[in-house]
């Protein structure tokens, strides 16, 4: 009767493993100015506080703005 | 019968230099002012007794010095002019061709010039070099990734004081990191190997000048260097077929020729030029007057 009652566990745990399958979303990774000012990054850029950096920032560059706590990843 | 011409001189057309050792190295000034020479001689007189005027008169010491008014700078003048010595005068006849950037060296602190952290060198940007401006730089670290640049000069015209520090940029250029370059006034900064770390407020320097074709670099006071002795040969303007020549095989000078800035003028060397006895020759000067 014991042996019958954990079968029976473990079919309804498999079954309720395929129920909720995990589905892993993609995040795209933000960056926000912490200080309104110009850098310079091959071209001059116009960040303003709390605003998104702009598009066309090379990618290049975000890890030194961010170690220099000019923006921040959001 | 009618009596001759009378010998004339007039205006100055040249003054060369010649080595004494080497007769090759020659330095011409053609952009001339006065060229005087001055021989004289003390006359000692014997006094005594009531006359009020000598009684004999003898030849004490003789000086003989030129006054020379040169209006250019040319590299052999400055070596005959000026003590020498090999490097003293560094001369490059095609100039910098694709501009030129020195090492950057670090001043305060260490994190600049850093092969991993830092900037690991700089160089021209040679699709920018129309950017570049002449002058030396101070390249202060103002974040762990960012520095601004300041310059002595502004003359080139291609780089303007953003603010009364004499920064030139007029925002803060951003060091990429982990090898990549960042362009700035023409000038290429490659970062180190890793993250950009910057320490704030560490600096270095460094000397740009932007393409050119010629370039002479003249050391005034260089270690070892000393006058050298050379013939002088003063030419006068010709007039019809007529040359008047003066030469004096054993001359030395002493110095003066460097740059002077003069208020809305040309500048000039004005220098003495010592006459000396020379040991080949039996006269200390010699002047030829060629035609009436």
């Amino acid at each position: 009767m014991t042996r019958r009652k954990e079968i029976t566990e473990d079919i309804e745990s498999v079954e309720s493993v395929e129920e909720t399958p995990v589905v892993e979303k993609s995040k795209a990774v933000e960056f926000i100015a912490l200080r309104t000012i110009k850098v310079y990054c091959n071209k001059s850029f116009d960040l303003i506080k709390g605003e998104k950096i702009p598009k066309d920032l090379p990618k290049e560059f975000l890890t030194s703005l961010t170690n220099s706590k000019i923006i921040k990843k959001v | 019968m009618a009596t001759s011409t009378p010998l004339q001189n007039f205006g100055i057309h040249q003054i060369t230099m010649k080595d004494l050792t080497d007769p090759s190295i020659m330095g011409v000034g053609k952009v001339l002012g006065d060229v005087t020479p001055e021989l004289s001689q003390e006359l000692i007189d014997n006094r005594g007794g009531s006359s009020a005027f000598p009684w004999a008169s003898a030849p004490g010491e003789a000086t003989g010095e030129i006054s020379v008014i040169i209006k250019q700078y040319d590299k052999n003048l400055l070596r005959f002019i000026n003590p020498y010595i090999a490097g003293s005068l560094v001369e490059d006849e095609d100039g910098d061709t694709a501009g030129y950037a020195s090492v950057l060296v670090n001043q305060t602190g260490t994190s600049v010039l850093n092969a991993v952290t830092g900037i690991a060198s700089i160089a021209i940007d040679s699709t920018k070099t129309a950017d570049l401006a002449y002058g030396d730089y101070v390249l202060k670290a103002t974040a762990a990734g960012t520095f601004d640049l300041y310059l002595n000069t502004d003359i080139s015209g291609t780089a303007s004081y953003d603010d009364d520090t004499y920064k030139i940029n007029a925002a803060v250029i951003t060091l990429p990191g982990t090898g990549a370059k960042v362009t700035s006034q023409g000038i290429e900064f490659t970062s180190g190997s890793g993250a950009a770390t910057l320490v704030v407020g560490d600096m270095a320097t460094f000397s740009i000048r932007p393409i050119n074709s010629y370039m002479l670099t003249s050391y005034i006071g260089k270690d070892g260097a000393s006058p050298q002795e050379f013939e002088l040969t003063i030419v006068a303007e010709k007039i019809g077929n007529k040359i008047r020549v003066i030469k004096f095989p054993r001359c030395i000078a002493g110095g003066g020729a460097n740059l002077k800035f003069v208020y809305k003028d040309w500048s000039m060397i004005e220098t003495t030029i010592k006459i000396l006895k020379p040991s080949t020759t039996t006269y200390v000067g010699v002047q030829e007057f060629m035609n009436r």
